[in-house]
């Protein structure tokens, strides 16, 4: 499933970065999120109600200052249904990894607001009728959360909303091209002391 | 500081490993062409009855012809008969909704022949080898069904219904059969059945029914039939349809229709016997009738491949749907269902 000259380089600038580390020390944080994300039906004659997909999502962010901070995420499905007009559901699978850039309020305060711009992979799957039909789409998507300080470290990201802005259409879901997501989880912020 | 550059290292070294993955098999399916090549393999018949629920498969065998058969009869179109699917058909139980109307129950196989463009040829039924029913398909050149012959073999002699469709030049259903001119061999005689369409929800959500497109009901030997959606559920629109039928002294049956269907092919068909009716936007029914029967016809599984088979099916629900007889009271629990389920393997 990963080649392994993709592993190679991915471990080069894995390391690359490191060492470029030690000259500047940006901050991380890591997030666990549980994700409900829908699909609405945006066609008149269709035979589809809407598809929703229940996931939970690992990420984590370098934090270039206070206020922005740049990261990836990656969501995976474990509940996904197509719902139909007349019909039991079918079941779906869903797979999002994306890049975000997230402006938030300070990280002193209590309630911490943020918006994020995201541009993701989305990876669908259904089966229908003995067989599995998938699409993959490349996304762009914002989205705002408020996030409210438990500890030093730790955030509840209360909830966070996206939208999501698919570029090639569900082809056997009457095209259906964008999605709405509702998040909510922890962020823990990782410190890391200068020299 | 070690520990950031160990855990950032790792951090974005994960990241990117799951950047990689992906959900999508080799084998999946990801495009709609994949999506019509596939082959049926079988077709699961699930009956949801009054008297218990019935379950079974009808099983396809693909076969392409030896030697393709050139076999329009006016030699209109260029095309050769390339394919045929045979359907080892279950036998049909005593209590079943879904008949043959030649009346077959056992030994059952379908043979449907198809051109090489993927339209039906024919679709024909056989009981131990004996043909009892045929249905053929004529097209023009714009690939529309413009004739189509049903061939019952009943006994003292068959029953031919020999069908000219005429397609809709203007209005809101352009390009949708308008009329059937229908040919009937045991009372020689010619009618001519007229179909209203209407729009649901907007424009260019066309179906069977009164309304902008004007016209009135059809009626054909006795029966009045009341196309629409209002017994779907809301917001349905063209995705589900059906039809009320009345006849004699107020008595009236209903069914609707709920495809699945992606591209081309039918993932499932599902027709409803609804006898309940107190919770549609329909209004009041008019009085009850016994559960319907509905009978084999070709268009139950190939109504993807036709431009409009939605509306085709409901239109040739005048051959398929037998209405049941009228009774004084009613006593209803539940609305029989009949379901298609297809499968497909590549």
């Amino acid at each position: 499933m990963v080649s392994k000259k993709y592993l190679m380089s991915v471990l080069l600038t894995a390391i690359t970065l490191c060492s470029e580390a030690q000259f500047r020390l940006p901050q991380l944080d890591v997030e666990a999120k549980g994700v409900f994300s829908i699909l609405p039906d945006n066609s008149d004659n269709s035979t589809i109600k809407n598809v929703t997909v229940s996931s939970w999502q690992g990420g984590a962010h370098v934090q270039l200052n206070q206020y922005i901070a740049l990261g990836g995420f990656y969501t995976r499905s474990f509940s996904g249904n197509v719902k139909y007009q007349n019909d039991e559901p079918g079941s779906a699978q869903m797979l999002i990894k994306g890049l975000d850039l997230r402006f938030s309020g300070g990280r002193s305060a209590r309630w911490r607001p943020y918006i994020s711009f995201n541009y993701s992979q989305v990876e669908f799957t259904q089966n229908f009728g003995g067989i599995n039909l998938a699409n993959k789409a490349n996304a762009i998507g914002a989205g705002m959360g408020l996030m409210r300080k438990l500890s030093n470290n730790l955030y509840w990201s209360i909830i966070e909303v996206n939208y999501k802005k698919l570029n090639t259409p569900i082809f056997w879901l009457d095209n259906m091209d964008f999605m709405l997501e509702a998040k909510s989880g922890f962020v823990y912020n990782i410190r890391v002391k200068t020299k | 500081m070690r520990f950031f550059h160990l855990t950032g290292g790792v951090l974005l070294g994960l990241c990117c490993i799951l950047f990689a993955c992906t959900i999508i098999q080799s084998n999946d399916i990801t495009s709609l062409s994949q999506l019509n090549n596939l082959n049926l393999n079988s077709i699961v018949i699930a009956q949801n009855l009054d008297s218990g629920s019935l379950t079974s498969t009808a099983i396809l065998i693909d076969s392409v012809m030896n030697e393709p058969v050139k076999i329009d009869v006016n030699s209109t179109i260029n095309g050769n008969v390339t394919k045929q699917v045979k359907i080892n058909w279950p036998s049909v139980a005593s209590n079943s909704k879904l008949k043959f109307k030649s009346g077959i129950t056992s030994g059952i196989v379908i043979k449907n022949t198809y051109y090489q463009n993927g339209m039906p040829r024919a679709s024909l039924v056989y009981e131990n080898d004996q043909l009892k029913e045929a249905y053929t398909f004529f097209y023009n050149n714009n690939g529309q069904l413009t004739n189509f012959v049903s061939k019952i073999y009943t006994t003292p002699s068959p029953t031919l219904y020999s069908d000219t469709l005429i397609y809709n030049s203007s209005g809101v259903a352009l390009g949708y059969v308008g009329s059937i001119v229908r040919k009937t061999s045991s009372s020689n005689t010619v009618t001519t059945i007229i179909f209203p369409y209407t729009t649901y929800g907007n424009s260019s959500n066309v179906g069977l029914g009164t309304g902008q497109g004007g016209g009135n009901n059809p009626t054909y030997q006795g029966y009045n039939y009341g196309f629409g959606n209002c017994l779907c559920g809301n917001n349905a629109g063209n995705s589900c349809s059906g039809c009320s039928i009345s006849f004699g002294n107020g008595s009236s049956s209903n069914f609707i229709i709920s495809p699945l269907q992606v591209g081309r092919l039918m993932n499932q068909l599902q027709i409803e016997d609804v006898k309940i009716t107190s919770n549609s936007n329909c209004g009041g029914s008019g009085s009850p009738t016994s559960y319907d029967t509905y009978y084999f016809h070709p268009l139950m599984l190939m109504r993807g491949l036709f431009i409009h088979g939605d509306a085709l099916l409901n239109i040739y629900s005048i051959d398929w749907w037998h209405p049941g007889h009228a009774i004084n009271s009613s006593n209803f629990t539940m609305n029989e269902t009949v379901t298609f389920n297809f499968n497909y393997g590549q």
